[in-house]
């Protein structure tokens, strides 16, 4: 390579982008020439506050003065570079000294108001700062407890939770890394546009990162591609289940991470240690701070609600002043093939999650020792926590208390919140969707199979929609669109099988593991976890239609008896099934009117539901593929919703004499489950996906939400306790919103009772 | 009526600019050489040529000598608008035979303060509602007689001493459809008596700073209030806002120095029955006459505390690398109370600038260095000039009390990095206090808008407030479409035990923006907001006036408004002094 370059010197082409408009209209010239010289690899050097691309490439046939170079394929997309993405990788599998890669000279821009300073010295300035101080002070007068004894404490707390930021780990964890990153996958790919914002943002303003978080590798993506263009590394926030994991913890901590408790609301100490920790980094620039705003990663690969103590914590410096403003850029990470699928799968299924240790993610590595695809890493828009606040808070409230007292006002709270829901909408919006995706909604709703040319035709279909709403999907260019799915279903073989032109969803042999499983055996668990594979990269896509879907429902439902489907009602059915789908999709409750408009205009303006001129909905011409495919991806969220209420009810019934059963939480899922099971082994209910452990417990946090259930504390254990009435409310409401299978009254109430004896042995 | 020598004739316009800041004489200008040049003979500064400046102003504000935004000739009478007329009052004020006119540049001189938003008009615009009616009272009687006329008559009085006000305060409210009369007390500009056994004087409330101090000097004493605006600014003028003053350290700030107050209001005459040093005898009277900006009544005479001359005044300077370790010097200079008279920590920016008025025309930087040079050469290299930041000083007292503060405070400031950086950057920093008031009527002549703005915050604030006030005028500079990087710069000019006086200077070239004055008001109204935010006070000498009266329940309590109205309605029930200061009142 060296050779060549200097070679064909004369060759060479600087590209340089220096301005976002630069990248639109360069984009064309770098997508042609990329065509040509696709063999060989553009280097990406980025200097620092300008923020300059350049892309160097030396020809190695092309002697011609023609401006397009003769032997390009014109419906070729270079692969390193596209739409705004450029591939990490591909200068490291041209370059094959990784070596000197990841001894390279890191310079990386800093905080203006940055003081240099190590861990040792970051550790210290927490210990002693006065929010600590005061606080330790505090405990020790009102506990009566020795003042060292608690410093010990505090010493002890700050010693777990830091993290021992030291590049030469980074330089080590960043080479195997690098080496793990180029056999699992074929690209990583970030938007440029995305690096430069980070580039100049962190020099202006602490800056905090939030990935979307699907995988493990999230924690550590991040740092590489900050180390590989000279940005300054992240400290990571990590969940405590990490640390104690042998050698990764370690290594994690020695590369930026520190890890937090899951809960330490009431450990004052703790809760001052880490808010001091973390703020003080922001007011220093040490680090930008990284952390998943989800709390844990996705199991279902939908986005989660917000977890708002780590923001409340960082946004508290804002209010109070400490920092002219915080900037947060969300960031979406985007996997083709998560590494944990089946394990995803499987814990959805109620298989116990294995405790974090390094053998098993060892294992889990040498077990999956084959191709992920490409990922890509989409840094959003900031979010400027000044321009959020304008109007909603009153920050001299704080002028009366000095600022090392823990204290958020409740408009600040609500601000929090508000600014976490935008965040992760924003990493929603953001995803990049796969080829995969689009092939798993629809086997889903083509469970008996389906030709290849009628999947084909299905998927195009399916991708304009999707296009149209504003999903972005990475479509490979150069190939016929029965290739890419072909191609697609080739390396997602595992889930499912193409024979004879036809495509179905495969029956796979499950480890062990599943068989051992306590509580449910047999096979239909086995084609259970390969449905839940689907399940989860068809929830991949599934907020790109949400809105889309519950409207879709509501008119097909509606249709079966009615010609006309007045505006009022449609908005009522359609906020109550956004209420009720609360914790599965991440949507603006505070504006579901706007919502409900917004989707009636798409589905209006797609031709698919026809409106008078008053506002209603015209049923019979509203029935369209587009509607029927919305509603039926839908289904099984009504389903499994419905099936734990019918469950309640008919175990309630059990009981009787207006008594109220109660029963743990985790106890009344499993046996909700168990019910799902049985019903479908008698062939009543036919769909795996209602067995979704995770949809099944969101529902009970629903049903509290509606007052259906509420929870008991007895002896410092908590219990659901059901009013029948309501859940029959939400009952009909259901039935409102679909139509839900029919089952015989019999059958459901022959299997609550078995499936809650079950559970209870 | 002739006027004494060292008081502001009649005539105030024949002296002073009528559209801009100080004396006729002086200014700055582009000379023949395209100089910039400070014209006049009456400052150190005078007659100089600044080679620098030109670039500077040209680097940093973006300002293109050819684009000039003159202001528009002097107005006429045709501009003004017309006196309304109590003519019974009128009748009366002239069988009394009180000085007063209603020639329209009389009334349009006291129509203003020095807001941007004031000097603006003048230059190209309009004032909707200008004094009716300027009157001239020699002593108190003066004053109590011609209230009670405007009682009778029910008209309007607002008080006009120096006419420096940069809140708003002498404004006529629009609203206001009674005659207005200005009260102007320049000629109320007599010491009435020295008590040398009590050190105390007696002074009549119009009299000018610099006067006081100069007619004081002749017999040996001063009373130490140096205010920025001492050239021009009253006593009474202080009183009214709380005003402070650069060498409060030793002397105090207004309320620290009166001793005994009058005022006159609509009720009749307020003060105290003896001249004490402190008194119980309930909430202090003295306390609402201080900032009451006008609105309760109008000081005429005040007992002051003077003392003699000291032996050495000495300037000095200190050079910190950065402006964090400035404020902790500072910090702990008042934690150990040894301020000096004064001590100021200006900012980079200040600095830079400072730096740019300089004379010579070498590279300023290598001027500024060749000042520290006997010092600590070697050691400079270790600064970097574009973070630099300069402590100003001033010490006051013999000549062994001089050499221990100086001790103390170098000592201290070793302590944080920081290094003496020379008698004359010392010297420049206060003189550049007088002059950088003129700059902004050159700045204005090149479409540049600036004001200057200050505030007080507790210690652990001050470096978060200046940091974020800057981000934050940048910021909505950037969001308001304009297209040059604003000039913004801030110095710590007070330490106190608990907290420090910090002062903004802010600007920027307008070309391009259609409403300059309104999107500066924006900006300021949303700097003044990161102020509050950041622990800041709405001021801490400039006072409410009409611009900041936004804040101002907020900063005292509904509560507290309240009683503050209170005391006006009772002193005043017709509103007789209706400048409408500190909050809206009511309408009668």
């Amino acid at each position: 390579m060296g050779l060549q370059e200097s070679f064909f010197n004369g060759f060479n082409y600087i590209i340089r982008i220096l301005t976002e408009e630069h990248i639109v209209c360069s984009n064309i010239f770098v997508k042609v020439s990329f065509g040509i010289f696709g063999s060989v690899c553009p280097t990406v050097t980025i200097k620092d506050s300008k923020f300059n691309i350049s892309i160097n490439m030396a020809s190695s046939t092309d002697h011609s003065d023609a401006w397009i170079r003769s032997n390009v394929e014109p419906a070729t997309v270079d692969e390193t570079f596209k739409d705004g993405y450029i591939d990490m990788l591909a200068p490291r599998r041209k370059q094959f000294n990784d070596l000197a890669w990841v001894m390279k000279k890191v310079r990386t821009p800093i905080y203006k108001y940055k003081h240099e300073r190590g861990y040792e010295q970051l550790n210290r300035d927490v210990l002693h700062s006065d929010r600590v101080s005061h606080t330790i002070e505090k405990i020790s007068r009102e506990t009566k407890r020795p003042l060292e004894n608690v410093v010990k404490e505090a010493e002890q707390i700050l010693l777990e939770m830091a993290h021992r930021f030291s590049m030469t780990s980074v330089r080590i964890l960043g080479y195997s890394l690098i080496k793990i990153l180029k056999r699992l996958h074929d690209h990583i790919y970030v938007n440029v546009q995305g690096l430069s914002q980070i580039n100049e943002l962190v020099q202006e303003y602490p800056v905090l990162l939030v990935p979307s978080h699907r995988s493990y590798f999230d924690f550590l993506i991040f740092s590489i591609l900050c180390f590989n263009y000279d940005l300054p590394l992240p400290a990571i926030v990590a969940a405590q289940d990490f640390k104690d994991m042998f050698l990764i913890g370690a290594m994690l901590r020695n590369s930026g991470a520190f890890y937090i408790k899951r809960s330490f609301r009431s450990d004052r100490l703790y809760w001052s240690i880490f808010t001091e920790y973390v703020q003080t980094q922001l007011y220093n620039g040490d680090h930008p701070i990284e952390f998943f705003v989800e709390g844990t990663r996705s199991r279902t690969q939908k986005s989660y609600a917000p977890k708002l103590g780590m923001l409340a914590g960082s946004l508290e410096a804002y209010f109070k002043g400490l920092v002219p403003d915080i900037m947060i850029v969300p960031i979406s990470i985007s996997y083709d093939r998560v590494l944990e699928e089946n394990l995803f799968a499987q814990e959805l299924l109620g298989i116990p999650k294995p405790k974090e240790s390094t053998s098993k993610l060892f294992k889990v590595f040498s077990i999956l020792n084959e191709n992920y695809g490409s990922i890509h890493i989409n840094i959003c828009p900031p979010i400027s926590v000044r321009q959020m606040s304008t109007g909603k808070i009153h920050r001299p409230l704080h002028n009366l208390e000095p600022r090392f007292l823990i204290n958020i006002t409740e408009r600040e709270e609500a601000l929090v919140e508000d600014i976490g829901y935008a965040i992760v909408w924003q990493q929603q919006k953001n995803m990049v969707l796969s080829v995969w995706c689009l092939i798993a909604t629809v086997l889903l709703q083509n469970q008996q199979g389906i030709a290849v040319s009628q999947l084909t035709e299905t998927i195009r279909w399916l991708k304009s929609h999707a296009n149209s709403v504003g999903a972005y999907i990475d479509w490979p260019g150069g190939m016929t669109d029965e290739e890419v799915i072909l191609s697609c279903i080739t390396s997602h073989r595992h889930y499912v099988d193409l024979k004879d032109d036809y495509v179905t969803i495969a029956a796979v042999e499950h480890g062990d593991r599943l068989a051992k499983s306590k509580h449910i055996a047999g096979d239909a668990l086995a084609d259970a976890a390969t449905h839940m594979v689907l399940v989860i990269y068809r929830n991949q896509l599934i907020h790109v239609f949400v809105p889309y879907s519950i409207l879709s429902m509501i008119i097909l439902r509606a249709s079966k008896t009615l010609q006309i489907l007045p505006r009022g009602e449609t908005l009522r059915l359609f906020t109550f099934a956004v209420k009720l789908f609360a914790k599965e999709f991440v949507l603006d409750h505070k504006s579901v009117a706007q919502i409900f408009d917004n989707a009636l205009q798409v589905l209006t303006h797609t031709g698919d539901v026809i409106v008078d001129y008053e506002g209603s909905i015209m049923l019979t011409e509203s029935v369209t593929r587009f509607t029927t495919f919305l509603s039926n991806m839908l289904m099984p969220f009504v389903c499994g919703y419905w099936m734990l209420c019918e469950y309640i009810v008919h175990t309630t019934i059990d009981i009787g004499m207006g008594k109220e059963t109660v029963v743990r939480p985790k106890e009344l899922v499993r046996s909700a489950q168990y019910f799902v099971l049985s019903l479908i082994k008698e062939g009543l209910l036919a769909d795996f996906e209602l067995l979704n452990l995770d949809m099944l417990s969101n529902a009970v946090v629903s049903l509290k939400h509606f007052n259906a259930v509420y929870y008991e504390t007895r002896n410092e254990e908590r219990f659901v306790a059901a009013r029948i009435p309501v859940v029959r409310e939400i009952i009909r409401d259901l039935h409102c919103l679909s139509e839900l299978p029919n089952i015989p009254e019999e059958n459901l109430r022959q299997s609550a009772s078995t499936s809650s004896l079950k559970a209870k042995l | 009526m002739a006027s004494k020598k060292g008081s502001f004739p009649l005539k105030r316009q024949e002296l002073l600019k009528w559209n801009g800041w100080g004396y006729k004489d002086s200014m700055f200008s582009l000379n023949k050489n395209g100089n910039i040049t400070f014209t006049g003979s009456r400052y150190q500064l005078s007659g100089t040529e600044m080679p620098s400046l030109k670039q500077w102003i040209q680097d940093t504000i973006g300002v293109d000598l050819d684009f000039k935004t003159p202001s528009q000739p002097e107005l006429t009478a045709k501009d003004i608008p017309i006196a309304k007329h109590n003519e019974p009052f009128l009748s009366e004020l002239r069988n009394e035979r009180f000085v007063h006119s209603d020639d329209p540049q009389d009334r349009l001189f006291r129509a203003h303060g020095h807001t941007l938003h004031e000097i603006f008009l003048l230059r190209e615009g309009r004032f909707k509602r200008i004094p009716d009616l300027v009157v001239w009272p020699y002593n108190q009687s003066d004053v109590e007689r011609i209230v009670k006329l405007a009682c009778k008559h029910n008209v309007a009085i607002i008080p006009f001493g120096g006419g420096t006000t940069v809140s708003g305060a002498v404004q006529c409210p629009d609203h206001e459809t009674r005659m207005i009369v200005s009260l102007d007390t320049s000629q109320m500009n007599e010491i009435l008596w020295v008590d040398e056994k009590n050190l105390t004087a007696r002074v009549q409330s119009g009299i000018i700073g610099q006067e006081l101090e100069r007619q004081l000097a002749e017999k040996g004493y001063c009373t130490g209030h140096e205010p920025d605006s001492m050239e021009f600014s009253s006593l009474g003028g202080w009183v009214a806002t709380r005003a402070s003053g650069m060498k409060k350290n030793v002397y105090g700030n207004i309320e620290d120095l009166l001793v005994h107050v009058t005022m006159v209001t609509a009720r009749g005459v307020i003060e105290k029955s003896c001249q004490v040093p402190r008194i119980s005898t309930g909430p202090d009277i003295h306390h609402f006459i201080m900032g009451s900006e006008g609105i309760y009544g109008v000081v005429t005479e005040v007992t002051l505390k003077i003392r003699p001359i000291p032996a050495i005044r000495k300037y000095g300077s200190i050079v910190f690398p950065d402006f964090e370790p400035g404020v902790a010097c500072m910090r702990e200079v008042a934690k150990q109370k040894c301020a000096p008279a004064s001590i100021r920590l200006v900012d980079n920016e200040q600095f830079l600038f400072g730096q740019a008025l300089k004379s010579e025309s070498s590279s300023f930087m290598q001027s500024f260095i060749d000042g520290v040079k006997k010092f600590y050469v070697t050691r400079v290299k270790g600064f970097d000039p574009y973070k630099i930041c300069v402590a100003t000083l001033v010490f006051e007292g013999t000549a062994e009390e001089v050499a221990i503060q100086e001790k103390r405070i170098y000592d201290i400031a070793s302590n944080y990095g920081g290094m003496p950086g020379g008698e004359e950057n010392g010297r420049r920093g206060y003189m550049l206090t007088y002059v950088i008031a003129y700059i902004r009527d050159l700045a204005l002549d090149y479409s540049v808008v600036a004001e200057s703005f200050e505030t007080s915050v507790p210690w652990d604030r001050v470096l978060d407030l200046c940091r974020n006030t800057k981000d934050r005028i940048y910021r909505e500079c950037k969001e308001r479409g304009i297209h040059f990087s604003p000039y913004v710069s801030c110095r710590v000019t007070q330490t106190y035990d608990a907290g420090a006086c910090v002062y903004f200077y802010f600007g920027f070239n307008y070309r391009g923006v259609p409403n300059p004055v309104d999107v500066y008001e924006q900006v300021e109204n949303s700097a003044r907001e990161e102020v509050l935010a950041n622990g800041g006070s709405l001021s801490h000498h400039h006072g409410v006036g009409k611009i900041r009266q936004k804040w101002y329940t907020e900063t005292v309590s509904t509560v507290g408004k309240g009683a503050v109205e209170a005391v006006k309605s009772y002193l005043d029930p017709q509103n007789i002094f209706a400048a409408g200061n500190l909050f809206q009142q009511a309408k009668l």
